[in-house]
């Protein structure tokens, strides 16, 4: 097994390197992390869209993609998302590795020099903004972005009951904050919004795969940017559970259940256990009894989210069972809560969370992600590590972990089609 | 038992190809150190096999749509339960999918990879219907259906099928309908299991850090062996033509979702192989991948999005398209682009830079993905139900040359053989929900 080894270039930098000739491919990326807030989101969920469409040396879209063709078919694209109540930006590059080009180009150089130029010197007009076409460009394929996810119904309601459960905190707004915001988005904000991000992110830089690297480089390109960056999940208090229903044109309903978890932040095993059993594996109780038995729901499956301390239920029902599956759900988890565990089940969801979590080994991005997922936290732990912890885990916690979960939002999407 | 050792050119790589006595096709894919194992049983039966002649029979056999589908759901339950509690305690993740042209079932495992075989091996070959546990399926896949009914992505995908197809039952919903499923019973579904999950019509892929004689005294233990017959897939007669150009449909969506594609010539039930695919890949990159003159057209009219814009060459027995898809404000407009460009890259031919460039971006690709043992088990059944070979279609790119591309060029695109699917918003545009 492969170790990742952490060298912290700075308080805000950390360099994280997996050099592993497992691998056909290699994977660079940096990801800019920085707290969600409204006034901010917006413009750094587009920037990156617009720093990788076009480089210094490759000023033209086309120019820059012909030029990663020729480097077989390699990748410069970019990624944002949510840590908790954290805006994560991401910029990456990845390709094959040395050994399979056919003249063994060095990959490595041609791919950290791309990436390198756009941290260090992005392309600009003479007025020292970023691009105008650039910029609009994105601005109209992240609108689409939104409308893509509300084609995505199952995505859609997800992130509804998240909105609803978080009630205006960071946690819950879009990783691109909202449309009317990004709507107002103009060249001259997002131009100034670069150089804020490189100056008050947290840096977390991962060089893995089938590449070695050279040290020097990364310290002269990453050692003055950034800022340490701190989080926690705030707790949050269920005074009244709130029920929503969106009525809409659909053949099946999607009903998801938000729960709070009263949980001490990076100390969550025994949550993520307790989900597993409750409703993560085709043996725990949601599959097993609401879709298999009583034939209620095509999908219902729980997961636990340890850097927001939440819980989600999400099913697909016919519009006629929504309150028999919302009874169904709330029922398992009393089975949960009372102790009505079998040792096989439990068994199983070991050996479930076992086997997901050495898998990350194969594979770079689920490597990074992994990582990723823990920078917050006190302590980080390799897939290896956590699976010895959640073995550990005895019924008791199980059984504790869910009667320390409060119900807090009820969505609907109910199908009227 | 012979096992066959095959290495490619370009990738250093080795896998076994194994002939077991008892009919079945074995191919073992070592990856040293790989943490995970991957397994792959599959069958040549998809959804376009509901017309079917035995070489032990004297006439052919017509039935209900879905079975394929439906069999893949029945096949995990047994007498003694159901073989996702027998994963359960291996730790082994499972799971299994119906295509046009096959039924895979596959898992993914960490640890005690040879027990999770055993249950694989044990119960794809241990087919148990009864009245009461058919009928109890067709709820759950009745909501299946309606869960894809508003899928977006989906319809926009059968709708066009039914554009490009008269007859070929590629048109089809793999999953059948409501009405269709509700004629399916337990004889059918012996019928058809008996048929079609013959050794000899199937195969089984492993990929990771195995020991191949281990893998294959487990086959030795577990397989039974098959009756040599061979099954004739009977299509009705289709024509070359397409049905419509056009078809659209409503659904809950913000933005247009299309599909739009060429219905290809097909001669004589002719073999695509390894370096046709080949050909039809390296060309699709040259005209519609993010560094092609197409892509930047489209983008810069404001036309496709970087993330959605995607082509495909869809193939099996009898049907052969090339789709591009994604979201669209105006999807008549990317059709009628896409068009012109065919056209004008017909005229002018491919330039060498381009050719050169979209060989080594597929070849890229295609190293890319043999990182993963998934990708590796999935790609190299699919290759082989199509009588392929992986480290051919490989070593294909490299060694391809203009005039295969061109000759596709000719033969696919032709414009009387295209068709647009569109799903278009709902006409009362829900405007309060978008946020």
């Amino acid at each position: 097994m492969s170790k990742m080894s952490v060298h912290h270039i700075s308080d805000a930098v950390n360099l994280n390197v997996l050099s592993d000739r497992r691998f056909k491919t290699i994977r660079i990326s940096v990801n800019m992390l920085v707290p969600m807030e409204n006034d901010t989101a917006s413009a750094y969920g587009i920037l990156p869209r617009i720093v990788t469409r076009a480089t210094e040396h490759y000023p033209d879209y086309t120019q820059l993609t012909q030029k990663l063709a020729d480097l077989y078919g390699a990748t410069l694209d970019c990624h944002v998302y949510k840590l908790g109540g954290y805006q994560g930006i991401s910029i990456f590059v990845e390709g094959i590795s040395n050994r399979y080009a056919f003249d063994q180009e060095d990959m490595v150089s041609e791919l950290c020099s791309l990436l390198f130029s756009i941290i260090e010197n992005p392309l600009k007009d003479k007025d020292g903004l970023l691009i105008k076409d650039n910029f609009l460009q994105e601005k109209r394929q992240v609108l689409e972005v939104f409308d893509s996810e509300f084609n995505d119904k199952i995505y859609y309601a997800q992130k509804k009951a998240q909105e609803i459960l978080f009630d205006g905190k960071p946690e819950g707004l879009n990783r691109y904050g909202t449309r009317e915001q990004v709507e107002n988005l103009t060249l001259e904000d997002v131009s100034s919004a670069w150089d804020k991000l490189l100056r008050t992110a947290k840096f977390e830089v991962f060089i893995l795969g089938d590449c070695k690297f050279d040290q020097k480089v990364f310290n002269r390109t990453f050692a003055s940017l950034g800022q340490h960056q701190s989080y926690q999940p705030e707790k949050i208090d269920t005074l009244v559970i709130k029920d929503v229903t969106d009525d809409m044109p659909l053949s099946q309903s999607k009903l998801v259940m938000g729960f709070t978890a009263d949980a001490e932040f990076g100390e969550s095993d025994a949550f993520k256990l307790m989900a597993a059993v409750y409703g993560g594996t085709p043996s725990s109780k949601l599959f097993a009894n609401v879709r298999e038995k009583m034939s209620l729901c095509y999908y219902c499956s729980s997961a636990f989210d340890a850097n927001t301390n939440t819980m989600f239920v999400q099913s697909g029902v016919e519009t006629e069972n929504i309150e028999k599956a919302r009874k169904a759900i709330l029922e398992q988890l009393e089975h949960v809560k009372t102790s009505n565990i079998t040792e096989e089940e439990i068994q199983s969801a070991k050996l479930a969370i076992s086997n997901s979590y050495r898998s990350v080994n194969d594979s770079l991005e689920a490597m990074e992600n992994w990582y990723l997922s823990q920078v917050f936290r006190p302590s980080v732990k390799s897939p290896e590590e956590a699976v010895t912890s959640i073995e550990k885990i005895a019924k008791e916690e199980i059984v504790s972990a869910a009667n320390h979960l409060t119900l807090n939002t009820v969505y609907v999407l109910k199908g009227n089609a | 038992m012979e096992k066959k050792k095959v290495t490619g050119q370009y990738i250093n790589d080795s896998y076994y190809q194994i002939k077991h006595p008892s009919g079945l096709e074995i191919l073992i894919y070592p990856k040293e150190n790989s943490t995970t194992t991957y397994a792959l049983f599959g069958t040549r039966y998809g959804s376009i096999d509901n017309c079917f002649k035995r070489s032990d029979e004297l006439s052919a056999e017509t039935v209900p749509e879905g079975i394929a589908h439906y069999l893949e759901h029945k096949l995990f339950e047994s007498e003694e339960g159901d073989a996702f509690e027998r994963y359960a305690k291996t730790g082994a993740s499972a799971n299994a999918f119906t295509s046009f042209d096959s039924t895979c079932y596959l898992f993914s495992c960490t640890d005690r990879f040879y027990e999770s075989l055993e249950i694989l091996l044990d119960f794809v070959q241990s087919p148990y219907f009864t009245k009461e546990t058919v009928a109890k399926e067709q709820g759950i896949i009745g909501q299946e259906i309606k869960m894809y009914d508003d899928d977006p992505n989906w319809r926009v995908v059968v709708n066009h099928l039914r554009a490009l197809y008269h007859h070929h039952p590629v048109k089809d919903d793999i999953a059948g309908t409501v009405e269709s499923i509700a004629e399916i019973t337990p004889e059918y579904l012996y019928r058809c299991y008996h048929t079609f999950y013959n050794l000899n019509n199937m195969a089984l892929c492993i990929t990771g850090d195995v020991d191949i004689d281990g893998v294959l005294d487990i086959c030795d233990k577990m397989l039974k062996k098959a009756e040599p017959i061979k099954i004739e897939r009977v299509f009705p007669a289709e024509p070359q033509s397409v049905v419509t150009h056009y078809v659209e449909d409503r659904l809950s969506v913000a933005i247009p979702v299309f599909q739009f594609g060429f219905k290809e010539i097909l001669r004589d039930q002719g073999h695509i192989s390894e370096k046709d695919l080949a050909a039809v890949e390296v060309l699709l990159e040259i005209l519609a991948s993010d560094s092609s003159p197409l892509f930047r057209k489209l983008l810069d009219a404001g036309l496709v999005s970087e993330s959605s814009f995607s082509h495909e060459y869809f193939e099996g027995a009898g049907y052969a398209s090339v789709f591009f898809s994604g979201e669209s404000k105006d999807p008549k407009r990317v059709s009628e682009i896409i068009m012109d460009e065919v056209h004008h890259l017909q005229e002018t031919g491919i330039d060498e830079k381009s050719f050169q460039r979209a060989k080594k971006a597929c070849y890229g690709e295609i190293v890319s993905a043999l990182n993963s043992t998934s990708a590796i088990s999935n790609i190299m059944v699919s290759l082989a139900f199509k009588d392929r070979e992986l480290f051919a279609y490989v070593d294909a790119f490299p060694n391809l040359l203009k005039e295969d591309v061109e000759q596709k060029l000719k033969q696919i695109f032709v414009p009387e053989q295209s068709a647009l699917s569109v799903i278009l918003p709902l006409e009362n545009n829900e405007k309060e929900f978008m946020a």
